[in-house]
C-alpha cells in the first residue's frame, strides 16, 4: 500500500470528520466536546475546550450568537443544543513567547480584540490602536456582559503582552500602518470604520484590501462572524508575514458543510430546557448538555463484532494497517487484526461512502504475502484443507452413463463436509429434472483467495478452469453462494447459477414436515451481492410453507457467521464471539442455506438448520439435531463421500486405503475436544501412530503408554497413547508446536 | 529458554528404540530464523528429543507467536 492508497481508504470514512456544530461554528468551536465534558460535571475540560477555539472567550462565551444551532442534529428532534448558553467559565492567562514580529489591530471591539488575541498566540507583538474605548463598546454588545467580565479579558489580553494605544487622531491611516508590519482593522468599532473609509475588503477569503499588508473584517451583524473574521484576518496577517499564499487552502476556515453522517432515525424528540435569565446553574447546564446526541457515524463499527474488537474505525486501521505493512525492524502488531477481518464486505455496504475492510485487509495479506511476512500459523490449516480437497477428496464425473454434461452440480466442501448425507439426494433430483447434469467436488479456492496467496488461488483457478472445459464447458450449479462468488469474480467464462434459483423453478421434492413456529432466516455473507439467490430462497420457503423472520441485518446487510476470510483460522476466539452475536439476535431457532454458516450456528450452541435439511431430510433425523461438524470430522466425512459416491453411481473401485487409515483410534469427549481446538486431525495421529509403530520411534513412559510425534508439513505433532492391539489405539493427548528441533540432541 | 521443562518429571521415560532412558540434553530449536537452546529429555543414544505439551503449548507457542509478528 503507498501513501496515495492510504490516503483514498482515509478519505472514504468519515467518522472523524466534525460533528455539524463544530462545522458550521465560523471559530469552530466542538460543541461535542463542549457537551460531553459539561454533561459529566467537568467544567475545567469545557474551559479547555472553548479557550481553544474562541479568541476572547469569556466574551464570546457569553454573547455567541451559535449559529451552531441550526444545523444541530438535535435540532431535528427537540431542538438545537443551546452551546451558546453553556458557556460560562473563567480564565486565566498566560505568558507566550514572542516571535519578533510587530503588527497591529485597530479598533476595540469584538474583530480586532479577536485578532489581537490570536495574534498574541501567534507569538506577535500586538499593538491595540483604539478609537474608543474597548470597555464601552463591549459592553454595548450585550446586557450579559458586566464590567467584570470585560474587564477580564481586556486583562488578560495585557497580560499575555497586548500594548493599548489610542490611534492618533492627527494621522492618516496608511501613515500610522507603515509603523507595523501588517495592520488589521476592525470594522465593527465605529472609530475604526471611518478611519478606514475607502479601505474595503476587496477578498471575503483574505480580507485584503489593496494596500499590501492592511486587512480589514468584522462588518458583520454576528458577534460569531466578526470575531471569526478577526481570526481570518490575523491568519492573512501571519500568511502575508510569512510570503504564503492568502488564499489557498483556506476552504475549511469559516463554516462548511461536515461530511459526517449520523444516524438519527431511532432518536426520539426531547425539547431543550432553556436557559432561566440569569443563565444556566450547573445542573441546568448537564441536563442540556446531555441532549447532546455526540454526533458520530460508526455506521460499520455498530454492527460488526471485528470492527468493535480494535476499538477504532475504518479511517484509524487504514492508518495501522499502512504502518504495519512499513515495519521494516520492530513488531508487527496489526497482523492479526489485518487477518481476523471476515472479508464479508458488509461494512462497505453499509458505509455512505462504501469504505471496504474487505479490500483494506486482503490488499494487506497479499502483500504481506509477498513480502514473506505473512504469518505461518494464520493460514496453512485452511490451505492444507483445500489441498485436501482437490486431491483425495475430488471428484468430477459426468452422469453415470453419460458422456457429456450440460451441467455440472458442485456442493462446494462445507456441504460435502458438514452434510454429507444430503449430496446424493440432491444430486439424483436433479439428475431427474435436468439432462446430463456431472458432479464435480472440489474446493473453489476461496481459501486461498482469503489467505492473500495469489499464487495458490491462481493455480487452484487455472485447474478448475481446465476442469471445467474438460467436461465440455457445462453450466456450474452451486450450492454455496461462497464457491459462486469466486466463479463470478475470477471464472468469467464459466456460466456459473445458484442451486436455489435453479430449484426455485422446479416443482420441489416430496418433502417432510417444516416447523410450525417461525424461524429467523440468516442470509449468508457471500449472498449479500446476490439479491436473487436471496429471493429464490424465500420463494422457496414460502412454497415449503416455513414461517420466516428477518434478523436485523439482512440481505445485502448481512453478517459473517465467522468463517468467511478465515476468521475463525486466524482468530478463533473472535470467530465465536461473531457466531454468538449473530445467533443472539432473535430468539427462533435459524435457517440459513449455507452449511459454513449452519454448522458455526450449531457449534455456538443455535438450533439452526439449513434449507436442504427440509428438502431432503434424513430419515429419522431432525433437521436441528445435527451437531457441529469440526475439522476431523469434514475431512472424514468428505473423504467418506467420494468413496460412496464412486460406488453407489459409478460402481467404480475406490482409491486402495492407505495402510494407516485402517487404524481406529479410541478417545473420550475431552480428547475428543483438545484435539478440534488444536486442529490435530484424526488421519495426521493415525498417520504418526502409524509410522511410529513401523519404525519404532517413540518414547515409553513404562507403564503402557506411549508418546511419538510426526512432522508432515511445517508443524510437528506429537500424541500420547496405549496401544490397545488389533490395530487401535487409545488416544490420550496431543500437541503441536512450529519450532522446528535441530537434532542437537543427537550425539555425533 | 532454559530449565522450561520439568526435566525430573521425564525421567523415567525411554526410547523404546534404543532402550535408553531419556536425558537432559542441550538442544537447538529455530523458528523463522532464530534459533534458541533448551534442556531437554533426548535419548543419549538416537538423539531423539521430546518436546513436552506444556512447553509447546506454554512457552514456545509464545515464542512462535511473537516471531510471527517481527
Amino acid at each position: 500500500m503507498d501513501q496515495s492508497e492510504l490516503r483514498r481508504f482515509e478519505e472514504l470514512c468519515i467518522q472523524e470528520e466534525p460533528p455539524w456544530c463544530q462545522a458550521s461554528c465560523p471559530l469552530h468551536l466542538d460543541g461535542r466536546a463542549l457537551c460531553r465534558s459539561v454533561a459529566d460535571g467537568r467544567f475545567a475540560e469545557a474551559r479547555r475546550t472553548i479557550e481553544k477555539a474562541l479568541p476572547l472567550p469569556e466574551i464570546l462565551g457569553r454573547i455567541c450568537d451559535a449559529p451552531c444551532m441550526i444545523p444541530c442534529l438535535r435540532a431535528r428532534r427537540g431542538g438545537g443544543i443551546a452551546l451558546g448558553d453553556q458557556k460560562n467559565m473563567v480564565f486565566s492567562g498566560s505568558l507566550i513567547p514572542k516571535n519578533g514580529r510587530s503588527i497591529a489591530v485597530a479598533g476595540g471591539s469584538l474583530s480586532a480584540l479577536a485578532a489581537a488575541s490570536d495574534g498574541l498566540r501567534k507569538g506577535f507583538s500586538v499593538t491595540i490602536l483604539t478609537f474608543e474605548e474597548p470597555l464601552t463598546l463591549l459592553l454595548a454588545l450585550s446586557d450579559r456582559l458586566t464590567p467584570e467580565v470585560v474587564q477580564r479579558e481586556l486583562n488578560w489580553l495585557a497580560a499575555v503582552g497586548a500594548v493599548f494605544r489610542p490611534f492618533p487622531a492627527d494621522r492618516a491611516l496608511d501613515d500610522v500602518a507603515s509603523e507595523f508590519e501588517a495592520l488589521y482593522i476592525g470594522l465593527d468599532a465605529p472609530g475604526a470604520a471611518a478611519a478606514a473609509r475607502g479601505v474595503a475588503p476587496l477578498d471575503p477569503v483574505s480580507l485584503e484590501t489593496g494596500h499590501p499588508g492592511l486587512f480589514a473584517g468584522g462588518d458583520s451583524p454576528s458577534f460569531i462572524q466578526r470575531a471569526a473574521e478577526g481570526r481570518r484576518g490575523m491568519i492573512s496577517v501571519e500568511r502575508f508575514l510569512q510570503g504564503a499564499s492568502l488564499h489557498s487552502g483556506r476552504e475549511k476556515e469559516g463554516p462548511f458543510e461536515t461530511r459526517l453522517f449520523t444516524d438519527i432515525s431511532d432518536v426520539a424528540p426531547l425539547p431543550p430546557s432553556p436557559a432561566p435569565p440569569e443563565g444556566y446553574d450547573v445542573a441546568g447546564a448537564k441536563e442540556e448538555a446531555a441532549r447532546c446526541l455526540q454526533c458520530q457515524c460508526m455506521e460499520c463499527v455498530k454492527r460488526c463484532v471485528y470492527l468493535q474488537e480494535y476499538r477504532g474505525y475504518p479511517k484509524r486501521y487504514a492508518r495501522e494497517i499502512y504502518n504495519n505493512l512499513a515495519i521494516v525492524q520492530g513488531s508487527r502488531t496489526s497482523n492479526r487484526m489485518i487477518n481476523s477481518c471476515s472479508l464479508c464486505g458488509q461494512c462497505e455496504r453499509i458505509c455512505p461512502n462504501g469504505f471496504s475492510m474487505r479490500d483494506l485487509c486482503l490488499g494487506a495479506r497479499r502483500e504481506m504475502v509477498r513480502q514473506n511476512r505473512m504469518p505461518p500459523s494464520a493460514h496453512d490449516f485452511a490451505l492444507e484443507d483445500m489441498a485436501l480437497s482437490n486431491s483425495t477428496g475430488a471428484l468430477l464425473r459426468h452422469a453415470p452413463g453419460r458422456e457429456a454434461s450440460s451441467y455440472l452440480f458442485f456442493p462446494g466442501c462445507h456441504l460435502a463436509g458438514g452434510s454429507p448425507g444430503t449430496i446424493a439426494p440432491l444430486y439424483d433430483f436433479l439428475r431427474d429434472r435436468i439432462d446430463g447434469v456431472g458432479l464435480w467436488l472440489r474446493c473453489c479456492g476461496a481459501p486461498a483467495r482469503w489467505a492473500g496467496r495469489e499464487d495458490l488461488f491462481d493455480s487452484a483457478m487455472e485447474e478448475l478452469k481446465e476442469q471445467w472445459a474438460s467436461m465440455g464447458s457445462p453450466t456450474v450449479i452451486t450450492a454455496c453462494t461462497g464457491c459462486l462468488d469466486v466463479l463470478r469474480r475470477d471464472a468469467l467464462e464459466i456460466e456459473a447459477v445458484s442451486l436455489w434459483t435453479v430449484l426455485k423453478d422446479m416443482p420441489l421434492p416430496p418433502h417432510g414436515p417444516v416447523p410450525g413456529e417461525p424461524m429467523a432466516l440468516h442470509d449468508p455473507c457471500t449472498a449479500a451481492e446476490m439479491s436473487d439467490v436471496r429471493a429464490a430462497v424465500r420463494d422457496i420457503c414460502s412454497s415449503l410453507g416455513i414461517a420466516m423472520e428477518e434478523l436485523p441485518e439482512t440481505g445485502e446487510r448481512t453478517s459473517c457467521c465467522g468463517f468467511g476470510g478465515l476468521q475463525r483460522n486466524a482468530n478463533e476466539p473472535l470467530a465465536d464471539r461473531v457466531a454468538a452475536a449473530r445467533v443472539e439476535e432473535n430468539p427462533r431457532d435459524y435457517l440459513t442455506y449455507c452449511a459454513m454458516c449452519r454448522n458455526l450456528f450449531a457449534r455456538a450452541g443455535k438450533r439452526t438448520a439449513h434449507l436442504l435439511d427440509f428438502l431432503f431430510p434424513e430419515a429419522g433425523k431432525d433437521s436441528f439435531d445435527r451437531p457441529y461438524a469440526g475439522c476431523s470430522r469434514q475431512r472424514d466425512d468428505r473423504l467418506a463421500l467420494v468413496r460412496a459416491l464412486q460406488s453407489s453411481h459409478w460402481m467404480e473401485e475406490n482409491r486402495p486405503m492407505e495402510p494407516h487409515e485402517s487404524i481406529v483410534l479410541v478417545m473420550d469427549d475431552s480428547v475428543l475436544a483438545l484435539l478440534e481446538k488444536r486442529r490435530i486431525v484424526h488421519d495426521t495421529v493415525k498417520r504418526l501412530l502409524f509410522e511410529a509403530e513401523r519404525t519404532g520411534a517413540s518414547m515409553d513412559r513404562g507403564d503402557g503408554t506411549f508418546i511419538a510425534s510426526l512432522r508432515p508439513s511445517l508443524v510437528t505433532y506429537w500424541v500420547e497413547y496405549r496401544p490397545l492391539g488389533d490395530g487401535r489405539y487409545e488416544v490420550l493427548g496431543a500437541w503441536s508446536h512450529r519450532m522446528v528441533v535441530t537434532e542437537g540432541g543427537r550425539r555425533p | 529458554m532454559t530449565a522450561l521443562v520439568d526435566l525430573e518429571k521425564y525421567a523415567g521415560v525411554t526410547c523404546t528404540r534404543c532402550r535408553c532412558p531419556l536425558e537432559p540434553t542441550k538442544t537447538e530449536i529455530t523458528y523463522l530464523g532464530s534459533v534458541f537452546t533448551v534442556d531437554l529429555p533426548a535419548c543419549p543414544s538416537c538423539g531423539m528429543v521430546l518436546v513436552p505439551e506444556e512447553l509447546a503449548m506454554g512457552k514456545m507457542l509464545d515464542v512462535e507467536k511473537i516471531l510471527e509478528d517481527k
